[in-house]
C-alpha cells in the first residue's frame, strides 16, 4: 500500500500524540512547548515537500484521499495558517489556564481534519474531517473554562454544529440513496448519467451545500458567529475564521466542480442568491458593532459572501479567484488577529473604543493593523484588492452584472467600517501613553505576513500560474 | 548578462529600502548605500556596455517577466538593453554617482540627511525604471516614480513655504501633462493589433509591428508628446522647472538638470520610430522646441539668481534637443542630451559649492570669486565654456549636430538656433563675469571640501572629453537599417554652420565682457533704452499671470464653485447622506436578528433550509 501517500497525514497523527505526551510536562516548562508545536508544523511541512513530487500523478489511497495538486496547496495554506496560530497562542497563552500541550495537541487535531478534507475522494471522508476539524474547535472555543463568554461560545457552537452535520450526513444519506454509494466518482456519474434527476437527490445536495454553509459562515447559516468570536479564545477565533472557512470553502470548491458539476445550472442561481444574503449580513451588521472581535466576525460573513459569489460562477476562473481570495484572506484576516492578539492586553481590552491612539503607542502595530484592513477591504496594491478584483471579475464573464453590483456596493460598506478601526487608531487620542512592547517572534510573524499582502498583491503572476496549475 | 541587467534595476531600489528600513537615523549608513548602489548600478551598466562593444553581447537584450497577468491583457516587467538605454544608464548612473558623492558634502549639516539619500536612492530607481522600460506601463510607472521623487526633493525643506509651493507647482504642472500622455499609452496599445488578444504595451513589438490600418496616430502622436512637455518643461508648461530651484542644489543638478528632465528627450528618441512617420507632429515637436530654447535664453538674460539662471538655461538647452528631434535628428539630440548632462550637472554643482562657501545665490551680491573659490571658478568656467559651446569642448560638438541638422532642414528654426546660441554665450559670460570676476561685494567665500570638488572634476573632465568619446557612432548603432542620413549634410554646410556659430558665441560672449566685465556701457542703461522688451522678459512674459488668472478666475470661480455646488447638495447632503443612514438603519436591523438565544439561530437555520429546498425544488 502507498503509505507514502499519507505522510503528511500520519505526521500529524504522530505529533498529536507527541503534544498530547508533552502536556505531562512541568508548568515551569509549558511556555516553551510553542516551539515543540511549532517543530511539529515544521515537521509536517517538510513531509509536504518531500511528498511534493508526487502531486503531479493525483494518485488515490484505497479510492478514499488523493494526492493531487489542488490538495497539495491547500495543505500548504492550512500549514502556514496553523503555524500563525501556534505564534498566537504563544503570545496569548498567559490566559489559556492549563493544558497548554492538549491545546496544541487540539491545533494538530483540526489541521488533521483539514488535511482529510483536502485530499478526500469520498462524502463519508467529507463528513470525517469536517467532524474531525470541528469537534477541535468546539473544545478549543471553550477551553477559558474561568470566561462564561467563552463558555458560551463553546456550547453555542456546539449545538448549531451538531444541527448542521446532522443535515449534512442527511444529505449525504439521500445522496447515497441515490447513487448507491458514496465515492465521488459514483455520484458524479450518477448526476451523469441519470436520465432524470430525483428529488431526493436535489435535497440532498441542499442539505450537504447547508452543513459546508454553516462552516463558511453563509447567511442564513452563520447566526453563531458574531457570539462565538466575541466568546472564544483570540487565537481560537483566528483559526475559525481562516483555517475552518478556508477548510469549507474548500470543500464547496471540491464537490461544486467535482460530484455536483453535471447539475451546476442548478446550483449556480442557488449560490448567487445565498452570496447575497451573506454580503449584506455580514456588512450591514458590521456596521453597528463595538466590539473588534464581533465586527470582524461580521466582517468574515461579508468575506464568505465573495466566496459564494465566485463559487456560484461555476467557471475555472471562478474556482481560481476563490483560491486567489482565500490566500489573500489569510495573509490580511492573520495580521489582523495577530495586532489584535499583541494589543488586547496593553490596551485593555476588545472593545472598539479601546483601539483609540494605538498609532502612538505602537506605531509599527497599527501600521500592520492598517495595512491588514485595507487589503481586507480590497484597496490595491494590496493582496484582497487582486482577490476581490479576480472574483468581481469572474462573475462578469458568467453575466450576473447584478450580482457584481452588489459585491461593489459591499465593498464600500466595508472599507466604512474598517476605516472607523483606522481613524480610531490614528486620529483620536489614546487613554495612556505607554508604548506597547512587541515580542520577537510576533514582530517577525507579522513582518512576514505584511510581505504576503504585499507581494500576493503586486507581484500576483507567480500566485495565478501556481492556482491554475491545480486544474 | 541578464543578472547584471537586472542588478542596475534593483541595486538603487535595495539601496531605497535599506536607508527607509534602518538607514533613516544612521547618516553614514544612509549615504554609503545610496552611493554604493549606484556605483554598483554604474559598474553593471559599464560591463554591459564593455561586453556590448566587445561583441560578446549581442544588443538589444531584453527581459521579461509577467507581472499582472490578467485574461486578455498581460503586463511585463522587464529590463530592456540597447545602445540608447545603455548610453542613457551611463549617463544616469555615472553622473548621478558623481552628484551623490557631492551632496555628502553639500547636505553634510542637513537634518534631515537620511531621508534626503532615500529618496535620492527612489529617484535613482524609478529613473532606471523608465530608461530600462520595455514597455509603456512600465515606462509610465517610472514616469510617475519620479515626478513623485522631484516632488519630495523640491520640498526637501519644506518648512520653507516657496519650497513646498514649488513642489506643488511641479507635481501638477507634470499631472496635465502626464493625463495626455497616459491617454496617448491607452490608445496606442488599443491600436496596437486588430486583435484584442494580440495587442501590446511593448517597445521593440511596436516597432516591430506597427500600428493597425485606421488607427489615429496624429492623435496618439500628440498625446504622447505631451508628456515630454511636461516632464521636459517644454513651452507652455515650462512654469515649474525655475521653480523646482528650490530644492537642494544636489538635486537641481541630478534632476532638474542632468536626468529627470531629460527623460522626455529619452522618450522621444525610444518611440522616435513613431514619431518620424507623422509629419504633423514632427513640425509641431519642431517648432515647441525651438521656441522654448528661445524664450528660455531670453528669460535667462534677466535673471539674477544664479541657479535660475541655469535653470533657464537647462530649459533652453531641452528646448534644443526637442528641436532636434523634431527635425528627424535623433542622434543629434541624444548626444546633445549626453553631453548636456556632463556640463550642466557641473555648472549646478559648481554654483553649489559657491552657494555653500558664500550662502548667497543673487549674483548682483557675489563677485571676485575667482580670488577666494579658484577650483570652483575654475570648473564653472568650464563648463561656462562648454554651454557657449567653445571648441573643442564637448557642448560645441553636440550643439554643431544639432544646427548642422536644422540647417539642412529648416531654415527659420536654424536661425532661431543660432540666435539662441547667441544668446547663450551673453547670458552665460554675464553670469561669468558678474559673479566671478572683479571685485568682491561684501560675500567671501571659503572653498569647498574635496568631497565637492573630486565630482566636479570629474565631471569637468567629462565636459571638455565628451565630444571625443564617439557617442554619435554609439547612438546610431541603435538605429536599425536606416542608417542615420543627418550629420551628413554635405561638408561645406557644416563648415558654414561651424562658422557661423562660433562667430555668434564670440559676438555673444564679447557683448558680456562690454557690459560686466569691461563696463564700456552700465546694464541699466541698456536696460532702460530697451525699457519695454525688458519689462517682458522680467515679467516671464506674463505667462505665469495668465494661467494664475485662468485658475483663480475661471477655474476656482466658475466650474470649481459648480462642481463644489453639485458635491455639497447633491452628492453630500442627497447621495451620501441619504445612503449612509439607510445602511446604518438596515444595519441596526440586522443585529437584531442577533438575539443571543441559541433557539432563534437554530430556528433561522431551519428556515433557511426550508428557504433553499422550496427554491430549489420547485
Amino acid at each position: 500500500m502507498p503509505w507514502g501517500l499519507l505522510a503528511p497525514e500520519l505526521g500529524l497523527c504522530l505529533w498529536i500524540l507527541v503534544m498530547l505526551l508533552a502536556d505531562l510536562a512541568p508548568a515551569t516548562r509549558k511556555p516553551q512547548l510553542s516551539w515543540l508545536a511549532l517543530g511539529g508544523i515544521g515537521f509536517t511541512a517538510v513531509l509536504l515537500a518531500w511528498q511534493q513530487p508526487l502531486w503531479a500523478r493525483g494518485e488515490s489511497f484505497q479510492s478514499m484521499l488523493a494526492v493531487t495538486h489542488f490538495s497539495g496547496l491547500y495543505k500548504c495554506f492550512f500549514t502556514a495558517t496553523a503555524a500563525v496560530v501556534v505564534i498566537m497562542t504563544r503570545q496569548f497563552q498567559r490566559h489559556l489556564p492549563a493544558h497548554l500541550g492538549a491545546f496544541y495537541m487540539l491545533l494538530f487535531t483540526a489541521l488533521l481534519g483539514t488535511f482529510v478534507l483536502a485530499s478526500m475522494r469520498d462524502l463519508l471522508m467529507l463528513f470525517l474531517g469536517l467532524e474531525l476539524l470541528t469537534f477541535s474547535l468546539y473544545i478549543m472555543a471553550a477551553y477559558l473554562k474561568a470566561e462564561a463568554k467563552s463558555i458560551e461560545a463553546g456550547m453555542k457552537y456546539l449545538i448549531l454544529g451538531s444541527v448542521s452535520s446532522g443535515f449534512l450526513v442527511y444529505g449525504i444519506a439521500l445522496l447515497y440513496g441515490f447513487a448507491g454509494g458514496t465515492s465521488f466518482t459514483q455520484v458524479q456519474n450518477a448526476f451523469t448519467y441519470a436520465l432524470t434527476v430525483p428529488a431526493t437527490a436535489y435535497a440532498g445536495m441542499v442539505l450537504v451545500l447547508a452543513g459546508l454553509g454553516f462552516k463558511i459562515a453563509a447567511s442564513p447559516f452563520n447566526l453563531w458567529v458574531p457570539d462565538v468570536y466575541e466568546g472564544a479564545p483570540t487565537p481560537v477565533v483566528a483559526l475559525l475564521s481562516v483555517g475552518s472557512k478556508m477548510a469549507g470553502a474548500m470543500a464547496l470548491l471540491q464537490l461544486l466542480t467535482g460530484i455536483f458539476a453535471p447539475i451546476a445550472a442548478f446550483w449556480m442561481p442557488l449560490l448567487a442568491a445565498l452570496s447575497v444574503a451573506t454580503l449584506l449580513y455580514g456588512n450591514l451588521g458590521a456596521l453597528a458593532q463595538t466590539n473588534i472581535k464581533r465586527l470582524l466576525g461580521y466582517s468574515s460573513i461579508g468575506h464568505a459572501g465573495y466566496l459564494l459569489m465566485g463559487l456560484s460562477t461555476g467557471s475555472v476562473a471562478g474556482a481560481e479567484a476563490v483560491t486567489y481570495y482565500l490566500l489573500a484572506y489569510l495573509f490580511s484576516t492573520l495580521a489582523v488577529f495577530l495586532v489584535v492578539i499583541a494589543a488586547s492586553d496593553a490596551v485593555g481590552g476588545d472593545a472598539l473604543e479601546d483601539y483609540r491612539g494605538l498609532s502612538q503607542r505602537s506605531g509599527f502595530l497599527a501600521a500592520v493593523m492598517f495595512l491588514g484592513l485595507l487589503s481586507l477591504a480590497g484597496v490595491p496594491p494590496l493582496a484582497g484588492f487582486v482577490g476581490k478584483l479576480l472574483v468581481l471579475l469572474a462573475t462578469v464573464e458568467s453575466g450576473r452584472l447584478w450580482l457584481v453590483a452588489v459585491g461593489a456596493v459591499n465593498v464600500a460598506i466595508a472599507l466604512y467600517y474598517y476605516l472607523l478601526i483606522v481613524k480610531r487608531m490614528y486620529l483620536d487620542a489614546p487613554r495612556q501613553t505607554q508604548p506597547i512592547a512587541v515580542p520577537a517572534a510576533t514582530r517577525v510573524t507579522l513582518y512576514v505576513l505584511v510581505l504576503g499582502i504585499l507581494v500576493v498583491g503586486i507581484w500576483q503572476a507567480p500566485f495565478l500560474r501556481w492556482i491554475s496549475a491545480i486544474r | 548578462m541578464v543578472m547584471l541587467a537586472w542588478t542596475i534595476l534593483l541595486a538603487p531600489l535595495a539601496a531605497a529600502g535599506l536607508v527607509w528600513l534602518v538607514g533613516i537615523h544612521r547618516k553614514p549608513l544612509a549615504s554609503s548605500a545610496a552611493i554604493l548602489g549606484l556605483l554598483i548600478a554604474f559598474g553593471c551598466a559599464l560591463q554591459l556596455f564593455l561586453a556590448g562593444r566587445s561583441g560578446a553581447l549581442i544588443l538589444p537584450l531584453e527581459t521579461n517577466f509577467a507581472w499582472i497577468a490578467l485574461p486578455g491583457l498581460t503586463i511585463q516587467f522587464g529590463v530592456l538593453i540597447d545602445p540608447l538605454s545603455l548610453l542613457m544608464t551611463l549617463v544616469v548612473t555615472g553622473v548621478g554617482s558623481a552628484i551623490f558623492i557631492y551632496a555628502t558634502g553639500y547636505m553634510h549639516d542637513d537634518a534631515a540627511y537620511s531621508r534626503f539619500f532615500g529618496v535620492l536612492s527612489l529617484f535613482a530607481f524609478s529613473m532606471l525604471t523608465i530608461v530600462l522600460a520595455t514597455n509603456w506601463v512600465q515606462l509610465f510607472m517610472g514616469w510617475e516614480l519620479v515626478g513623485f521623487s522631484s516632488y519630495l526633493l523640491i520640498g526637501h525643506w519644506y518648512a520653507k513655504p516657496a519650497a513646498a509651493e514649488a513642489g506643488k507647482k511641479a507635481f501638477i504642472v507634470n499631472r496635465v501633462a502626464d493625463f495626455g500622455f497616459m491617454l496617448g499609452i491607452l490608445m496606442l496599445w488599443a491600436y496596437s493589433s486588430a486583435d484584442p488578444a494580440q495587442r501590446t504595451f511593448n517597445f521593440l513589438q511596436l516597432e516591430h509591428a506597427g500600428l493597425v490600418h485606421g488607427a489615429m496616430p496624429v492623435l496618439i502622436g500628440l498625446l504622447l508628446f505631451c508628456g515630454p512637455v511636461g516632464k521636459s518643461a517644454q513651452f507652455p508648461l515650462h512654469v515649474w522647472l525655475p521653480d523646482a530651484m528650490e530644492g537642494p542644489t544636489p538635486v537641481s543638478a541630478l534632476i532638474h538638470a542632468a536626468t529627470m528632465v531629460a527623460a522626455g528627450v529619452y522618450l522621444l528618441c525610444r518611440a522616435f520610430w513613431l514619431f518620424e512617420g507623422l509629419p504633423e507632429v514632427m513640425t509641431v515637436i519642431m517648432w515647441v522646441g525651438g521656441v522654448t530654447a528661445f524664450l528660455a535664453a531670453g528669460l535667462a538674460l534677466v535673471e539674477n539668481d544664479l541657479k535660475r539662471i541655469l535653470a533657464y538655461s537647462t530649459l533652453s538647452q531641452l528646448g534644443y534637443m526637442v528641436m532636434a528631434l523634431g527635425l528627424g535628428g535623433r542622434t543629434a539630440g541624444m548626444y546633445h542630451l549626453t553631453t548636456h548632462a556632463f556640463f550642466k550637472a557641473l555648472l549646478f554643482l559648481a554654483a553649489g559649492s559657491v552657494i555653500h562657501g558664500t550662502h548667497e545665490q543673487d549674483i548682483r551680491k557675489l563677485g571676485g570669486l575667482w580670488h577666494d573659490m579658484r577650483w570652483t571658478s575654475l570648473t564653472f568656467l568650464i563648463g561656462a565654456l562648454a554651454l557657449c559651446g567653445i571648441p573643442p569642448l564637448s557642448g560645441f560638438f553636440s550643439k554643431e549636430a544639432i544646427l548642422t541638422v536644422a540647417f539642412a532642414r529648416n531654415p527659420a528654426l536654424f536661425s532661431l538656433g543660432v540666435l539662441t546660441a547667441g544668446l547663450t554665450a551673453f547670458y552665460t559670460g554675464r553670469a561669468w563675469f558678474v559673479a566671478f570676476t572683479g571685485k568682491a561685494r561684501g560675500h567671501h567665500g571659503h572653498e569647498s571640501p574635496p568631497v565637492m570638488l573630486i565630482p566636479l572634476f570629474v565631471l569637468a573632465a567629462l565636459s571638455i572629453v565628451g565630444g571625443f568619446l564617439g557617442l554619435p557612432a554609439l547612438i546610431a548603432s541603435g538605429v536599425h537599417g536606416a542608417a542615420a542620413p543627418h550629420g551628413g549634410a554635405g561638408h561645406a554646410g557644416g563648415l558654414l554652420v561651424m562658422a557661423v556659430s562660433i562667430a555668434v558665441v564670440a559676438i555673444g560672449l564679447g557683448l558680456a565682457w562690454l557690459l560686466y566685465g569691461k563696463q564700456v556701457v552700465l546694464p541699466g542703461q541698456v536696460a532702460r533704452a530697451l525699457a519695454l522688451p525688458t519689462s517682458f522678459v522680467e515679467q516671464r512674459y506674463y505667462i505665469d499671470e495668465l494661467y494664475s488668472w485662468y485658475v483663480l478666475h475661471v477655474q476656482q470661480r466658475y466650474i470649481a464653485r459648480s462642481c463644489e455646488w453639485v458635491e455639497q447638495r447633491v452628492i453630500i447632503d442627497g447621495l451620501v447622506g441619504g445612503i449612509t443612514a439607510l445602511t446604518r438603519w438596515l444595519g441596526f436591523t440586522v443585529r437584531l436578528l442577533q438575539t443571543g438565544r441559541v433557539q432563534a439561530y437554530v430556528l433561522v437555520f431551519l428556515v433557511g433550509i426550508v428557504w433553499l429546498l422550496t427554491s430549489a425544488l420547485h
